[in-house]
């Protein structure tokens, strides 16, 4: 190392920050900490109960309404699927009477 | 090893991010708001700290470069430029301290990249390829930021202060 290094490290020394800089961090800190449980208790508080019903109850509603529909869905294919095969056989037995009357 | 708390890290490192802050802006009151900052900031990131080392690290890390935004939106290149610095009196070769502070001023007169890499080199006793880590640059490109800022230094002092420019020793441990 240099002497004009050495001169560079003794005037680069650390020097300490000014007093009461610990406890200023900590404060800041703590006091951020307290907000964010404020906050997050403001959103679970009695207040929002309500509201908080309301969405239930509407999300409730709307996946019955989703279920139901999907219910009457299926039971109208079924309908269907039977009226077709009943269609299905009664014109097989047209065709089949027809080509018994034409022999 | 074990983990620290958040309270010890502050108490052990507090000098280093505050000088770090102080060296490159040359602002108390700006070091100081600075130096806190990068410690709410290390609050907020705590859970993500992995070994004291990756501490020093972060630490020196998020200060320097914090410093150097901050540096680059005032656009502040220092108060004193390296024409502009006064000479210094008889009594500063004599005086330590006077030197130091004479020093001080002089590398706040570097480019903004110069004083972060002198002040890493010098105020942290790092090795460049640290440093290169730190400042997200190539190692060569640390070294030269080094080198020119210590030929700048000694452009300015090597008359002044009785301390020879020692140009044969080119490589400062760089």
């Amino acid at each position: 190392m240099t002497a004009f290094e050495d001169a560079l490290r003794k005037a680069m020394a650390r020097r300490e920050p000014p007093a009461g800089f610990t406890a200023r961090v900590l404060a800041k800190t703590e006091d951020r900490g307290e907000k964010a449980k404020n906050w997050i208790s403001r959103i679970f508080s009695w207040r929002l109960a309500p509201v908080l019903a309301v969405v239930l109850l509407l999300s409730a509603g709307i996946t019955y309404q989703r279920h139901e529909r999907q219910v009457r869905g299926e039971r109208a294919k079924q309908e269907l699927l039977v009226a077709l095969r009943i269609a299905g056989s009664k014109l097989r037995d047209v065709r089949i009477h027809v080509q018994q009357v034409e022999q | 090893m074990e983990m620290p708390t958040f309270a010890e890290t502050l108490e052990a490192h507090k000098a280093m991010v505050f000088s770090i802050a102080w060296h490159v802006l040359r602002d108390r009151s700006a070091a100081e708001e600075l130096a806190q900052d990068v410690f709410l900031q290390l609050h907020c990131s705590w859970r993500s700290m992995k070994s004291r080392e990756h501490i020093v690290f972060w630490l020196r890390k998020v200060a320097t470069h914090r410093a150097l935004d901050q540096v680059r939106k005032r656009n502040n290149r220092p108060e004193t430029s390296l024409e502009e610095t006064g000479e210094p009196t008889v009594l500063e070769r004599m005086q330590d301290s006077l030197l130091s502070s004479y020093l001080e001023r002089m590398i706040a007169s570097l480019p903004d990249r110069q004083r972060a890499a002198i002040v890493l080199r010098y105020q942290e006793d790092m090795a460049p390829d640290e440093i290169a880590r730190v400042l997200d640059m190539n190692v060569s490109t640390v070294k030269t930021l080094i080198t020119r800022g210590l030929d700048l230094l000694r452009s300015k002092t090597k008359y002044r202060l009785g301390v020879q420019s020692e140009r044969g020793d080119r490589h400062d441990g760089v």
